[in-house]
């Protein structure tokens, strides 16, 4: 079922059973969904909704929930609703023509299925055809580069300089330190 | 509104300190709109202002700090109050005592209102953090405040407070001073105490204010060095001419127009107030920015070398501690031996000039979406522009202020920065008051 999902949007799935499993629900809803995607990719919300703290809506949508915790081994059923939600995520990446379901897949999903997640998106100002644009603007752009690219551009700044260094140049806290003690 | 003119409200009984953290408190529900805040501790604050009402009821003024409210920068250790720097490995800290100079601008009488968002762990130059919101500028939402100390900027350049503390390693208090509008002060290195700052490079990490004028800087930087031994006044006053102070260059190039304009016309200003302009060969900026940058990634990586879990981290911050982690041994080593080379050059320059002057940051602040800027027809990523004039003073470890300098065609404040000796703040103070009131 999840074999057209990235990654990411993989370990949203497995993040919502974990959410629901903590707090003792026997099936995966669309707010352990949420749960899941805002501690999987907290950027995302940064970039959509920048005023709102993940940390304080989480502890919100985890505080009317007191059941006792379900062990991790139980497989937790996905909730219609839920399914539903998966459904539509793979219907927006279909018609972007995109390769993979992504997490942005994943929150369009949640903001196309009315419900009370849906209302909570709502009031983080999120609404889906907003959403939609937003994102588009956000995937067309470049890609940075590799942290083995960047460094390589570094050393070919850095590496000419270490040639400049006579054997007796001390690192500079042992320079500060004889600095100090010679006043 | 400066440190200056609350204490005279205060001390004139136009208003008394509990009424002040009141008014600030409302002021911040009402109007902070920018995600200022990680942590409000309003009822401390309120306690705290009672306390200092009492005190001077008894006759007792801890001086020009008594009954002002500050705020922190959420990296400072803050007893009972959790600090997370800005991220959520530390969500949950909250440490048994605070840091140095929070004690101290307590018993100089400073109220803190709470605690201020930053730029996740201080790693970056957006405050775009991905936790806590994104930092927006108070004087154009849709644009950066700046960081890491964006939070402390913000509340000063809304005008919500006079004074905020925040930190410095490759110009995290002069950039957001830059973008907000307002004076920041990067002491020398070590002159003001790191204890009990969450670290992000221990080489680098200088710790100073975000004023809302130049006298609310030295007045805070009294503060945060004072002790049972201090005799220092920083908050040296205004001179009627600076005849006799040489002045040299820092970085013209690379800069965006009109802030090149603006800092030659700052430039006009000194020398018409009797300044002499000295040409100084000065080491090459982009090696010191890359030595630097071998010496943060370095330093950070070792930080946080026991978190392996990414997905507790932005992923510009990331990729910066993965980053450092590629540093080898010996290019640490011998980025310190050239920190030494560079130290002692600009030793030189010091025997030349007693001021350095440029530009704090090649540009204004940036939209929040962009990614990149375009100076001088080149597009630069948006971290490495901001920093590109600030980052080697912290491998140097040289005082500088961070002034407004006029406004650019977009209305966003230019940053103007003036660099001076080791220990030599009182340099700085003067020419930033004296430039501050002409410019």
């Amino acid at each position: 079922m999840f074999e057209r999902f990235e990654e990411k949007a993989r370990r949203v799935i497995f993040f919502a059973r974990y959410e629901a499993s903590q707090l003792g629900e026997h099936y995966i809803g669309n707010n352990h969904f949420l749960l899941a995607l805002m501690r999987e990719d907290k950027a995302l919300f940064a970039f959509l909704a920048p005023k709102t703290n993940v940390y304080i809506l989480a502890d919100s949508l985890r505080a009317n929930v007191t059941g006792e915790k379900i062990s991790t081994s139980v497989d937790l059923p996905l909730s219609m609703d839920t399914k539903r939600v998966l459904a539509l995520a793979a219907e927006e990446s279909e018609q972007q023509g995109a390769p993979l379901v992504t997490t942005s897949h994943l929150l369009l999903g949640l903001l196309r299925h009315p419900g009370a997640i849906r209302d909570v998106l709502a009031e983080m100002g999120l609404e889906v055809t907003a959403v939609r644009e937003a994102l588009k603007d956000r995937t067309s752009r470049p890609l940075p580069p590799g942290n083995r690219q960047i460094m390589a551009m570094l050393r070919n700044e850095f590496e000419p300089l270490m040639q400049r260094l006579k054997p007796d140049v001390e690192p500079a806290v042992a320079y500060r330190l004889r600095a100090e003690k010679v006043q | 509104m400066t440190v200056r003119d609350l204490g005279t409200q205060i001390r004139a009984k136009k208003i008394s300190c509990v009424e002040l953290i009141q008014q600030t408190l409302k002021d911040i529900q009402q109007r902070d709109k920018f995600c200022s805040l990680i942590t409000l501790t309003g009822e401390q604050a309120l306690a705290e202002g009672r306390e200092r009402d009492e005190e001077l009821a008894a006759g007792r003024d801890r001086g020009p700090f008594h009954g002002i409210p500050i705020a922190l920068k959420d990296l400072f250790y803050t007893r009972g109050v959790k600090t997370t720097a800005g991220s959520i490995v530390y969500k949950d800290f909250v440490p048994d005592h605070d840091a140095a100079v929070v004690q101290r601008l307590r018993e100089a009488g400073a109220i803190s209102i709470g605690k201020t968002n930053l730029h996740e762990i201080a790693f970056g130059i957006s405050s775009k953090n991905p936790h806590y919101g994104f930092v927006l500028n108070p004087l154009d939402p849709k644009r950066l405040a700046g960081g890491s100390s964006g939070g402390s900027a913000a509340l000063v350049g809304g005008k919500f407070l006079p004074m905020a503390l925040g930190t410095d390693t490759g110009g995290s208090i002069r950039v957001p001073a830059s973008f907000c509008g307002i004076a920041g002060l990067k002491p020398t290195y070590g002159l003001v105490s790191r204890h009990g700052v969450l670290p992000l490079a221990f080489s680098l990490d200088h710790v100073g204010p975000l004023g809302s004028c130049v006298e609310d800087c030295a007045l805070a930087l009294n503060a945060l060095v004072g002790g049972p031994s201090f005799n220092v006044d920083y908050n040296v006053p205004e001179p009627t001419d600076l005849q006799g102070l040489r002045v040299g260059r820092f970085v013209f190039g690379g800069v965006n127009e009109e802030v090149r304009a603006a800092v030659e016309s700052a430039v006009g200003q000194l020398r018409a107030m009797g300044a002499q302009l000295v040409n100084v060969p000065l080491p090459g900026i982009a090696q010191m920015n890359a030595t630097a940058r071998v010496v943060q990634l370095a330093e950070t990586a070792a930080i946080y070398v026991n978190h392996t879990d990414r997905s507790q981290f932005g992923e510009d911050v990331w990729a910066l501690i993965e980053q450092g982690r590629l540093i080898m041994g010996h290019e640490y080593v011998n980025a310190q031996r050239l920190r030494t080379l560079f130290r002692r050059q600009f030793d030189e320059v010091w025997k030349t000039v007693d001021v350095l002057i440029g530009p704090t940051t090649p540009m204004t602040a940036p939209l929040l979406e962009q990614d990149t800027v375009t100076i001088e027809g080149q597009d630069e990523n948006v971290r490495m522009a901001a920093t590109r004039l600030v980052r080697s003073i912290n491998l140097l470890g040289e005082p500088a202020l961070s002034i407004p300098c006029g406004k650019s065609s977009d209305g966003m404040p230019i940053g103007l920065q003036l660099i001076a000796a080791p220990f030599a703040e009182e340099t700085l103070i003067k020419v930033g008051k004296s430039l501050a009131r002409r410019l």
